[in-house]
């Protein structure tokens, strides 16, 4: 089946007035699937789970465990923090790669790929939906972190004015101020690892491969960001940024790694989403 | 069949837009700047006379001393317990022939000298004339600060939540800007090490280059003498200001960067009063200290700081003997000032090995040895003249 869509469209948001609708009905069958819910539950889970841990059991250990967590018994605002720290290098990548991975090839594996390109909506739109789509998933994952961990945190802990890494003490608003920076930090952390999950999803019509290599390319990327002698490759693995939101929780604010961190994200999104659409527009679909 | 190729040309232009991109930001910036030809002396004089006073920017710390690299957080909270200051100082106090060897290895100071010889460092440097600054060590996750303002001295580790707070003396502009800061700027590091220049240096004028944006002028300092391993140090020396941009230690035995202290970025407008300003968060440990005025005619490396906190120094390191002269001088601590049960520290058993006459350091830039009967003793020598010094005593 030859592709019929004109001229093939230059990578970037141009949308003509259809790519709406598309979207619209991409996003509500994402977030009307049981999974999406059990990933997001399962997300929100994490900071409660540290939540109550650290109520059962107070004892002061300074220093111990990881970051902010000694934190939380004086400020339940930290509570999101230390579900950041968590969740940015494991379960994040574990439920956006399995969103990402499915993609592509979870509608070819479904055999309705058929149908989504016999309306007349264009190879590219359905890519650039289908990424749009991934990119909500990210952004409703961090949403998920950051709500869970703040209602818990409120209702745990008493919280009050918080103290910055550089020893600034701020308000409580200006620190809910400082999470959602941090929410929307993860969130583009995340959008390169998407597109690279989108590019993997176009190679195959096993959703599951897709997923599975996705994950590993995100724990492949952090296991070479930890291996000092690699450190040349390090400013370009997608990871190398990940844990940056930190620098928000300075005073004054460290801007340079969210500038560095938008840029190499975007690369990663052109480059993938170049090498996605180089396949998915010349893919024989046959199912 | 030629459609498919058209499709797959983003795919083939995308990575090659990107490397393009990449790689043509520093070629722009490669070309060394004009600058009116001075001498070395005059740069020197430059240097001296700097009215910069005020400043802020970031700074980076590169280590590359051939040790064995650890895996990132290997070293684990040893990052905050203490001060690295003193890895630094063999490097920064060899143009005078003196470190404070003993310090080195105080066993507090242990997991964060190992640190501090391994790892990079990034720091935000806020200064406002001698007694206003400001350093911030950024580290993953956590941060430390150190901070001068006026006549207090703080420090904050965000990841034991400890503070210290110094009483210093009357008219201590000659001290440390910052106690135990892990981080000097170059202009600290030049400063020392350009007071100390002698005849056993030679002082040339290198080629210009530009440090965070501006244009420099390039001091390139070589020992004469044959017995040291500091092969050269680089000072790049702002143009228009005379401050010290980059400091760079080449080894003479790898050939290559040993150490490295520079801006990447650096603004000389006057930082906000208010980053001076520092009130410890509720919650955090206070720990008072309070530093002793000193005479000022011990010369320039009574000053020098001290990782244990100076009150806390034991009366026999306050003299650890010097033998040789400038570049290839040794530091020699009395017996005892090591205890033995320091080479079973794991963090420092992965630095330090056996050699004939007790356990050593070895970098590409000094050496330190610790005998079996509790001597320390380094240098930016080859460990074979530590050996030799060890042995005649």
């Amino acid at each position: 089946m030859s592709p019929n869509d004109p001229v093939p469209a230059p990578p970037g948001p141009k949308f003509r007035p259809s790519t709406g609708p598309l979207l619209r009905s991409e996003l509500a069958i994402m977030f009307r699937r049981r999974r999406t819910w059990a990933m997001l539950l399962a997300l929100a889970a994490i900071p409660v789970l540290i939540a109550i841990a650290v109520k059962l059991e107070s004892k002061d250990n300074h220093g111990s465990g990881p970051a902010f967590l000694d934190r939380i018994t004086q400020n339940g605002l930290f509570v999101v923090l230390t579900a950041m720290v968590l969740c940015v290098p494991v379960f994040l990548p574990l439920t956006v790669g399995v969103a990402a991975g499915d993609t592509i090839a979870g509608e070819a594996n479904m055999g309705t790929l058929r149908y989504l390109l016999a309306a007349p909506a264009g190879r590219f739109r359905l890519l650039a939906v289908k990424y749009l789509g991934a990119a909500a998933f990210c952004a409703a994952a961090t949403a998920a972190v950051v709500l869970a961990g703040t209602i818990v945190g409120l209702i745990l802990f008493p919280v009050g004015p918080v103290p910055l890494l550089s020893g600034t003490t701020v308000n409580g608003w200006e620190a809910e101020g400082r999470i959602l920076m941090v929410g929307a930090y993860v969130v583009l952390s995340l959008l390169g690892f998407a597109a690279i999950g989108l590019f993997i999803s176009t190679l195959t019509d096993m959703p599951v491969g897709a997923m599975a290599a996705t994950v590993v390319m995100a724990i492949a990327s952090q296991v070479l960001g930890a291996l000092p002698q690699l450190s040349w490759l390090h400013p370009w693995l997608f990871t190398h940024y990940w844990m940056g939101f930190a620098d928000l929780l300075r005073d004054p604010i460290v801007w340079g790694s969210f500038g560095s961190n938008a840029l190499l994200q975007l690369g990663y999104i052109a480059v993938f989403g170049a090498l996605a659409y180089g396949r998915f527009a010349t893919k024989d679909v046959l199912s | 069949m030629s459609r498919r190729w058209v499709r797959w040309m983003p795919a083939a232009a995308m990575p090659a837009v990107v490397a393009g991109i990449v790689l043509a930001a520093p070629l722009k910036a490669a070309a060394p700047p004009e600058l009116p030809a001075k001498t070395a002396a005059q740069l020197l004089d430059m240097v001296a006379a700097s009215h910069a006073t005020a400043f802020s920017g970031t700074v980076n710390q590169t280590v590359d001393l051939g040790l064995p690299q650890l895996p990132d957080g290997a070293m684990g909270s040893g990052e905050s317990s203490g001060s690295p200051s003193a890895g630094v100082a063999p490097s920064a106090g060899s143009g005078g022939g003196s470190s404070d060897s003993s310090n080195v290895l105080s066993p507090a100071n242990i997991a964060s000298l190992v640190s501090a010889l391994t790892t990079p460092h990034t720091a935000r440097v806020y200064v406002a004339g001698a007694t206003k600054v400001r350093i911030q060590v950024l580290d993953r996750l956590a941060e430390r600060d150190f901070i001068r303002n006026g006549d207090i001295a703080w420090s904050y580790d965000s990841a034991s939540d400890a503070v210290n707070r110094w009483e210093l003396p009357q008219k201590t502009a000659a001290t440390e800007p910052a106690p135990e800061a892990p981080v000097q700027t170059p202009a600290d590091l030049a400063a020392k090490l350009l007071k100390n220049v002698d005849p056993s240096t030679q002082v040339a004028v290198g080629d210009n280059t530009r440090v965070a944006g501006r244009d420099a002028y390039v001091l390139d300092l070589t020992p004469r003498v044959s017995g040291t391993l500091v092969g050269r140090i680089s000072v790049a020396v702002d143009a228009e200001t005379g401050l010290a941009l980059k400091f760079t230690v080449e080894s003479r035995q790898s050939g290559r960067t040993a150490f490295e202290v520079g801006f990447s970025q650096i603004s000389l407008q006057a930082p906000a009063a208010s980053v001076f300003a520092f009130t410890p968060p509720a919650g955090a440990t206070v720990t008072q200290h309070s530093l002793p005025a000193k005479p000022a005619a011990t010369g320039p490396h009574a000053t020098t700081p001290d990782g244990t906190g100076p009150s806390a120094e034991p009366p026999n390191t306050a003299k650890p003997g010097i033998t040789g002269t400038g570049w290839a001088a040794i530091v020699e601590s009395p017996a005892g000032t090591v205890p033995a049960s320091l080479a079973a520290n794991p963090a420092l058993g992965m630095l330090l090995h056996q050699v004939s006459g007790g356990q050593a350091l070895e970098t590409t830039l000094f050496s330190i040895l610790v005998t079996p009967d509790g001597r320390a003793l380094a240098g930016a020598v080859p460990l074979a003249s530590l050996q030799a010094a060890a042995a005649t005593k």
